[in-house]
């Protein structure tokens, strides 16, 4: 059961407003770091896997950064599938190393919708345009009502959730948000799209994460120092548009999870942490129900007792999230599973021996799942 | 018509919201029925398919209210709905509900079709019933 590969190194930029910096350049920082931190040269790197910025999005990308990199890799390109690209490319790599098809790889990730467009997520959407039919977070809206509608107890889930992570990047000097959350701030903030407020919704972040994935033998080989082996890894893909969604609260999230962990061996249960993609709040109420962490009403009995905190039973986001930590669409999420099983969090959760990630990306459209162990 | 060529499923659909009419296409070989109007049936990818007139009797799936509008058309409009809801004939569609009272949570509320002319067109709203 499992792969054979490792995440070897991790590596990120600032997070925040980092005007003058092109995508190009944060990926390289955060590449190079990620290598620094693995303990590798950049000669024995012979893959590349990036995700698709969404501030501008360009022919060929993954060659453009390859060049800027000084890198002719095997293996490489971009992948565009939103915010669940990163674990899927992780997956990728692994899968492609065991293939012989490459030894070293970097996976990477870097945006700048903070100084660049925003447009990527308030664009107009098709021949609904004329009702006003515009933006990401009014696609999620639109689930959140649904979800309220069936569940009369979805906001004092997503309250918590929003707590939680906020309480998390407090702890995170890194963070790009380091304020707390109260339930009376939640409550009084200012609707975005009703029935979502400003605390629901995750920040618009510039910045750059990278990992570096090898086999675990060629991490003894190079020295590695603090590999984390990747135990299982999956996708689902609901595919259609939110508008159109058959259920409007049930996502292929549940496939991209049994996947994950049926390849690790392992379930729901074994998981000491969970970081949880979490762009809404409504996001990680669906994502927690969908991989099997309970029903709706144990999720929300679970969150109100503190059970999302460093010290609760299902520790969540414990670097802050994107509620808190950056916006940036997921990598950050693997960072931060990776220092959980190191020992190295800054909300670590004590005998942290298993973690599960969730990546997503669209309104739900792409879903992908890690488990990362010892 | 497009003068360079035929009429594509989208401009027929657009056409007939021009005269008054809501329409959707159902497939001559299995009998599902869509909107956005397409060349193939997303069931079963057949491209023989009729165009059919809604009958306007609806329910409500989801809504929600822009408080921020995205949209530089809508920033005198604000607040306001989009609704999603399925027609009786089962295509399911993008539109806005024409009142919503206070603090009414109407998901699963039964709405009629209601062509109101804003933004240069004819535009199917519908209303509670």
């Amino acid at each position: 059961m499992g792969a054979t590969s490792v995440i070897a190194g991790i590596g990120q930029t600032a997070f925040g407003k980092l005007p003058g910096r092109s995508t190009v350049s944060m990926n390289i920082e955060a590449c190079g770091n990620a290598l620094t931190d693995a303990g590798v040269e950049k000669d024995a790197v012979d893959g590349l896997l990036v995700k698709v910025p969404t501030s501008r999005v360009e022919m060929m990308y993954g060659q453009t950064l390859a060049e800027a990199m000084g890198l002719e890799p095997r293996f490489g390109g971009v992948f565009d599938q939103g915010g669940a690209s990163n674990i899927s490319m992780i997956a990728l790599a692994s899968m492609a190393i065991e293939a012989g098809q490459c030894d070293v790889v970097l996976v990477s990730l870097a945006d700048n919708p903070k100084t660049g467009t925003r447009q990527a997520y308030e664009k107009s959407w098709g021949d609904a345009a004329d009702f006003g039919w515009s933006s990401v977070v009014a696609g999620y809206a639109l689930i959140a009502r649904r979800y309220a509608h069936e569940f009369p107890g979805a906001f004092d889930l997503f309250r918590e959730i929003a707590i939680a992570c906020r309480s998390h990047g407090a702890s995170n000097p890194k963070a790009q948000l380091k304020l707390p959350l109260d339930a009376a701030t939640y409550d009084n903030a200012a609707w975005v799209v009703d029935p979502l407020r400003r605390d629901d919704c995750c920040l618009i972040s510039d910045g750059g994460a990278a990992v570096v994935v090898m086999s675990q033998r060629r991490a003894r080989e190079l020295g590695v120092a603090a590999p984390v082996p990747v135990l299982g890894f999956g996708q689902g893909n609901s595919s259609s548009d939110v508008t159109l969604r058959h259920d409007l609260t049930q996502t292929r999230a549940d496939v991209s999870a049994e996947t994950a962990f049926h390849m690790a061996g392992l379930s729901p249960k074994d998981m000491d942490c969970a970081q949880i993609y979490d762009c809404f709040t409504i996001t990680v109420a669906m994502t927690l129900e969908s991989y099997g962490f309970g029903t709706r009403r144990e999720l929300a009995d679970l969150a109100r007792s503190g059970g999302f905190l460093s010290d609760g039973a299902l520790p969540l986001n414990t670097s802050g999230g994107l509620l808190s930590e950056t916006g940036m669409p997921g990598l950050q999420l693997v960072l931060e599973g990776v220092r959980q099983m190191r020992g190295t969090s800054t909300s670590q959760v004590k005998d942290a021996k298993k973690c599960v990630v969730s990546n997503q990306g669209g309104i739900m459209h792409t879903h992908s799942t890690l488990i990362l162990g010892q | 018509m497009n003068a360079a060529g035929p009429q594509t499923p989208q401009e027929a659909h657009f056409a007939a919201l021009e005269e008054g009419r809501l329409t959707f296409q159902r497939c001559s070989d299995c009998g599902h029925a869509w909107l956005p109007a397409r060349h193939e049936c997303p069931a079963c990818w057949s491209t023989s398919h009729d165009r059919q007139e809604a009958s306007g009797r609806a329910t409500v799936v989801s809504w929600v209210v822009f408080h921020v509008a995205f949209d530089p058309r809508f920033k005198d409009r604000v607040p306001y709905n989009v609704a999603l809801v399925d027609l009786d004939e089962g295509p399911r569609m993008t539109t806005n509900i024409i009142e919503i009272p206070e603090g009414e949570d109407i998901v699963g509320r039964r709405v009629a079709l209601c062509f109101q002319e804003d933004m240069g067109r004819k535009l199917p709203r519908f209303e509670l019933t």
